[in-house]
């Protein structure tokens, strides 16, 4: 059951899509496709990481951390892979930049 | 996370336990849900104290605190809060989210609460308003507890909570959980809400179909409108929990790190639980002899002070070490370490075949298997679950900890550096054993891989004490409760068992006893020697002739090979009902050696001096260490038995879990007894 989030090729005007896995820590990125099943990708919604919600990457390699408004969501190397992102040049929406 | 506060409950209990969906019809229900790391059980012990019981939702496993709120000072009779199991939203598919979904809707066996308390964390408010706007569209009386305004406050989010009730409908109040600040005007707040029982209309309504983009966009506009303070808080680096993350979570630093916490763990728990143990055996010991020296000579004294006292005194000595232990991990809890260390577990715990999730059945079957077999249900894969249940009775349970303390202060008398590394070593061992038994299993009946794991990591906080003294005392309580009821029972007819059917004292005995009467005037100190051979002689005929002897010596063939005699294998038996009998088995058969040093009596100085038939010593090191092996991996819990085959569908299940681990332990026993006599060491 492998459920797609969004369109997961890049949108116009961004730069490329990329795997969570190629980012460097410390930048800030998108979130594409997750190509989860739908139970984990339902955590992951619950915990504030949905389909274009901007976020940073803190912790690169196994777990992967990433911080999503006030939330730090900590992910295996294997949701890690899943995970298609592409990079964000941090003009997000308004409400991303809040803490909240 | 709430992962290590299941109580260790018995499943026999669980019809006397009070259900939610019994509650009697007079008293109002106010339900309390929130996401989890968000203060709610800080929030729900602020608002109920220590008055609170444990409860069990019907049809399911997962239990609930139901505390009573009193609400007289403002005119209402006192009020049920049943406090939820915590979730990130309502519609999940995680049984967490199912048992608040089923209750707030009121859906049979449940019936609706009246009103509910929705607690959510002021410094991630976007992401708990997801989980007030589901709420909402339940239609419910509803008040939201903003919580970690403190926090909020200092990191200069400013929320304006006279709007954000506007938009949301229903009244909010600012709370500190920790502090206790907010607690009476939420208070106020519940009695009010009772008492209009008004629905909330919120301003800005949120969607009532489950869609979650429009959930998000409803989260974010209430956010947009209510909150105000620097943009991008909390999404810059912060270095000191950047660098902890870092640290915890290393591949090899993370390793020991928590080697290094869980060993500093067990051995505060071992060192510092000695001066209250001391304590309580002397406590019982005056009891013992206050009622000897009162009561009239017979069975009823026999009974009472062999029997009764001496067999709670065997378990209650350890109510010390549950509660440190309780104590300690609650703390650890506080601080957010463990979701680290979950993620730590998780690399070691998929090589096994096992998924991240089952770190938290595994944790908590340290407490007791019972919850931990339980929270398996946490996971969703049903090989996952099934692989997770057969091994987590492995984990140490806190029923081991006596017979560990018992045993390994016996290996290590006066060495509690030692103690606490063979202590440490037992929890490896049984932890060890789990996870070469998953991957067994994993390869052979239950073939596949395992989940992927994702999970919030908490803010670093420093621990609350008060929280951590109600998981004390709450462990301690369901601890003694079990201590008060089965162990007692068992005491008793172990008792029974050992004490009857009384014999005449065997030929040898009498003869020795009319030798000491006639030196008892020209050489008092040989007779008083003889006498005291004379009473042992007749004692441990007297018990071998007993109904316990005689089982033990039916069943000692299966256990002499691992160095055990008669006595030890009754104990060994007994211990099959529940693990911590073991202890007060032992102290109820084996008689006090009247040579050993008064100042050090005791249960443990009573089983050091036991003897074997042949005057030799029971517990030499290797006969110790191979029963500590035994205890670590054997299957001696009836109940776990029992819920392994509830949980797994099938008594076949059970009847592997059985087999496999004492097979195990008998294997692993009769290993470590000849290959330490081998090695010199008997
Ligand atoms: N600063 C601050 N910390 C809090 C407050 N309420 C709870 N905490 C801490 O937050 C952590 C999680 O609390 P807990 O009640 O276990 O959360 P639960 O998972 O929602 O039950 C603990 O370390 C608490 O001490 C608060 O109002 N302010």
């Amino acid at each position: 059951m492998d459920t797609r989030l969004a369109n997961p090729s890049p949108t116009v005007g961004s730069e490329t899509a990329t795997r969570l896995t190629d980012l460097r820590p410390g930048c800030r990125a998108r979130l594409l496709a997750a190509h989860l099943e739908r139970d984990d990708l339902a955590l992951l919604h619950a915990l504030g990481l949905a389909e274009r919600s901007s976020f940073r990457l803190c912790k690169a390699g196994d777990p992967w951390i990433i911080q999503v408004r006030g939330t730090r969501i900590g992910l295996s190397q294997h949701v890690a892979e899943l995970l298609q992102v592409e990079m964000d040049d941090g003009a997000g929406s308004p409400a991303d930049d809040h803490l909240g | 996370m709430t992962m290590l506060e299941a109580p260790a409950a018995e499943p026999a209990e669980s019809d006397s336990t009070p259900s939610i969906a019994t509650s009697p019809e007079e008293a109002a229900t106010v339900a309390l849900l929130g996401n989890p790391n968000t203060g709610k059980t800080t929030l729900f012990n602020q608002l109920c104290g220590l008055r609170a019981k444990t409860a069990n939702f019907p049809g399911t496993t997962t239990d609930a605190q139901i505390g009573r709120l009193d609400l007289k000072s403002d005119g209402r009779a006192d009020v049920d809060l049943v406090d939820l199991p915590g979730t990130y939203r309502l519609r999940l598919d995680l049984p967490e989210a199912r048992v608040c979904r089923d209750v707030l809707e009121g859906r049979a066996p449940y019936r609706s609460p009246d009103g509910a308390v929705v607690v959510v964390d002021a410094t991630n408010l976007a992401r708990n308003l997801y989980l007030v706007g589901e709420m909402l569209a339940v239609g419910r009386p509803t008040v939201v507890a903003l919580n970690m305004v403190d926090l909020a406050q200092r990191r200069g989010l400013s929320l304006d909570t006279a709007k954000l009730s506007r938009f949301l409908g229903c009244p909010v109040v600012p709370v500190v959980a920790r502090r206790g600040t907010g607690v009476e005007e939420l208070h106020r707040a519940i009695a009010e809400m009772l008492r209009t029982r008004q629905s909330p209309d919120p301003e800005v309504p949120p969607p009532s179909e489950p869609d979650f983009e429009r959930l998000a966009a409803w989260a974010d506009e209430v956010m947009e409108r209510s909150v105000g303070g620097p943009r991008a808080v909390g999404q810059g680096a912060d270095t000191v929990t950047e660098r902890l993350d870092q640290a915890f979570t290393h591949p090899l630093l993370g390793i020991l790190v928590f080697l290094a916490v869980m060993g500093g763990l067990f051995w505060t728990v071992f060192s510092l639980a000695t001066v209250p143990m001391d304590l309580i055996e002397l406590t019982f010991e005056g009891l013992g002899g206050w009622l000897e020296s009162t009561l009239p000579d017979g069975a009823l004294r026999q009974l009472l002070v062999e029997g009764v006292v001496g067999g709670i005194a065997g378990t209650v000595v350890f109510l010390p070490q549950i509660c440190l232990l309780f104590f300690l991990i609650s703390l650890l809890e506080d601080t957010g370490y463990l979701a680290r260390a979950a993620f730590v577990m998780d690399r070691l715990l998929c090589r096994f075949g096992l998924p991240g999730t089952a770190f938290v059945p595994l944790l908590s079957s340290h407490a007791c298997a019972l919850p931990g077999i339980m929270s398996t249900r946490l996971i969703p894969d049903r090989q996952d679950r099934l692989a997770t249940i057969l091994v987590a009775p492995f984990m140490s349970c806190s029923a081991r900890l006596p017979v560990y303390v018992l045993l390994t202060g016996l290996l290590f008398a006066d060495r509690p550096f030692l103690a606490g590394l063979a202590f440490t070593g037992c929890y490896l061992l049984g932890a060890g054993a789990a996870l070469i038994s998953a991957l067994i299993f994993r390869g052979t009946l239950l073939k596949g891989k395992s989940r992927p794991m994702v999970l919030e990591l908490p803010t670093y906080k420093l621990p609350s004490f008060k929280s951590a003294i109600y998981s004390a005392t709450h462990q301690g309580r369901a601890f003694l409760e079990t201590a008060g009821t089965v162990i007692l029972a068992i005491c008793i007819v172990m008792w029974w068992l050992s004490a009857y059917p009384q014999v005449e004292p065997p030929a040898v005995a009498a003869e020795l006893a009319h030798q000491a009467e006639q030196l008892e005037h020209s050489d008092p100190e040989a007779a008083a020697a003889l006498s005291t051979q004379a009473q042992r002689l007749a004692s441990r005929h007297a018990q071998s002739r007993s109904f316990a002897g005689r089982i033990g010596q039916t069943a000692e063939p299966v256990f002499a090979p691992l160095g055990y005699d008669w006595q030890l294998t009754v104990g060994v038996l007994t211990s099959f009902l529940a693990r911590e009998v073991f202890v007060s088995t032992m102290a109820v058969l084996l008689e006090t050696d009247p040579d050993a040093d008064p100042d050090e009596r005791g249960v443990i100085a009573e089983v050091r001096a036991a003897r074997r038939d042949d005057g030799s010593r029971l517990f030499t090191p290797a006969t110790a260490a191979s029963c500590l092996v035994f205890f670590v991996l054997a299957m001696q819990c009836l109940p776990t038995l029992a819920v392994t085959r509830r949980e797994s569908g099938s008594v076949r299940w059970a009847a592997l879990q059985l087999i496999w681990m004492s097979g195990l332990a008998w294997i692993f026993a009769f290993v470590t007894f000849h290959g330490l006599r081998m090695m010199g060491v008997s």
